[in-house]
């Protein structure tokens, strides 16, 4: 649960969301659940040349098991905060 | 359990509705009358109704009733689409995941035509649901992510996973032992180490020692 419990503290921030069919997404994160599924608004394709039939769609659904990377904002990667959680995770709490 | 893509749906009731699985618990979450739908880049087709149930989508004709359907296993995302640009009518775009990804071989060009066969319908990747009227797209969006909720992932063991440990008593105690096989035996004083034991002290900086 410890990814999902770090990425719901992302949400309403800006992050990139590559599939494995290479294709990445840049949106605000709305939600994410404990398969972590991921809900964007206000998306946008990263490389438009590459795919020009995916242009901008106002909500996304992202199914869990085809996320490869999630690009986060770098004033929401907290090296503290991270240790607390994996420490916790690794307690079983 | 491998994604089976976009497949040919037929099997319908007497009354029309469609013939859901009889195991498995399938059940109907939402009905849409007057929906198009798209596969690829082909044309739009005729209005038909969309069956949203438990485990897929189900579209079928409502001139012909020739129809498909997908699992919400397969369906990687969806989204509703509104800018004209991205395709003229609104609607709920879908990524399918199909087994042979990319492999678009010598057929790039074929158009699809109305009634593809199965093997054309497995490479479909993207599909574009078209409802009449788009003040629905809210909510037929709304319960597209309700029923994937519904259809998580088969648990896949991964090698090694097993080996991780998930409690404090088994962090502290017994992971070491654990690992090797040792597992009702402490490790020889583990548990009467104090991690504040002088031993586990830096070394004294030696540069201090010597005159500047």
């Amino acid at each position: 649960m410890l990814f999902f419990s770090y990425f719901k503290e992302l949400v309403g921030k800006e992050v990139t969301v590559e599939l494995k069919n290479d294709l990445a997404i840049r949106g605000t994160l709305h939600s994410v659940d404990q398969y972590l599924n991921i809900k964007l608004e206000n998306t946008r394709v990263v490389d438009q040349v590459k795919y020009p039939h995916m242009l901008s769609v106002k909500n996304c659904f992202i199914r869990g098991s085809v996320v490869r990377y999630v690009q986060l904002p770098p004033d929401g990667v907290d090296v503290e905060v991270l240790h607390d959680a994996t420490r916790r995770e690794a307690r079983g709490g | 359990m491998a994604a089976r893509g976009l497949v040919a749906f037929a099997d319908r009731e007497s009354d029309g509705r469609p013939r859901l699985e009889s195991s498995g618990g399938e059940s109907i979450c939402a009905v849409q009358c007057n929906v198009g739908i798209a596969l690829d880049d082909a044309p739009f087709q005729q209005p038909g109704t969309l069956h949203v149930t438990s485990k897929r989508l189900i579209w079928i004709s409502d001139a012909d009733h020739h129809g498909y359907a997908v699992d919400f296993l397969s369906l990687s995302m969806h989204a509703i689409s509104r800018d004209p640009e991205a395709y003229p009518l609104p609607c709920i775009y879908t990524q399918i995941e199909t087994d042979e990804e990319f492999d678009y071989g010598d057929e790039a060009g074929d158009e699809l035509s109305d009634h593809q066969d199965s093997a054309n319908l497995s490479r479909v990747q993207e599909m574009r649901l078209v409802p009449s009227d788009p003040s629905v797209l809210d909510n037929l969006f709304k319960v597209l992510c309700d029923c994937a909720l519904l259809n998580p992932d088969p648990v896949e063991e991964i090698e090694g996973e097993g080996d991780w440990f998930f409690n404090e008593e088994e962090v502290l105690a017994g992971a070491i032992g654990h690992s090797n096989g040792a597992k009702d035996h402490d490790v020889t004083g583990f548990s009467e180490l104090h991690l504040d034991d002088e031993q586990f002290d830096d070394a004294e900086e030696s540069e201090e020692e010597h005159p500047a």
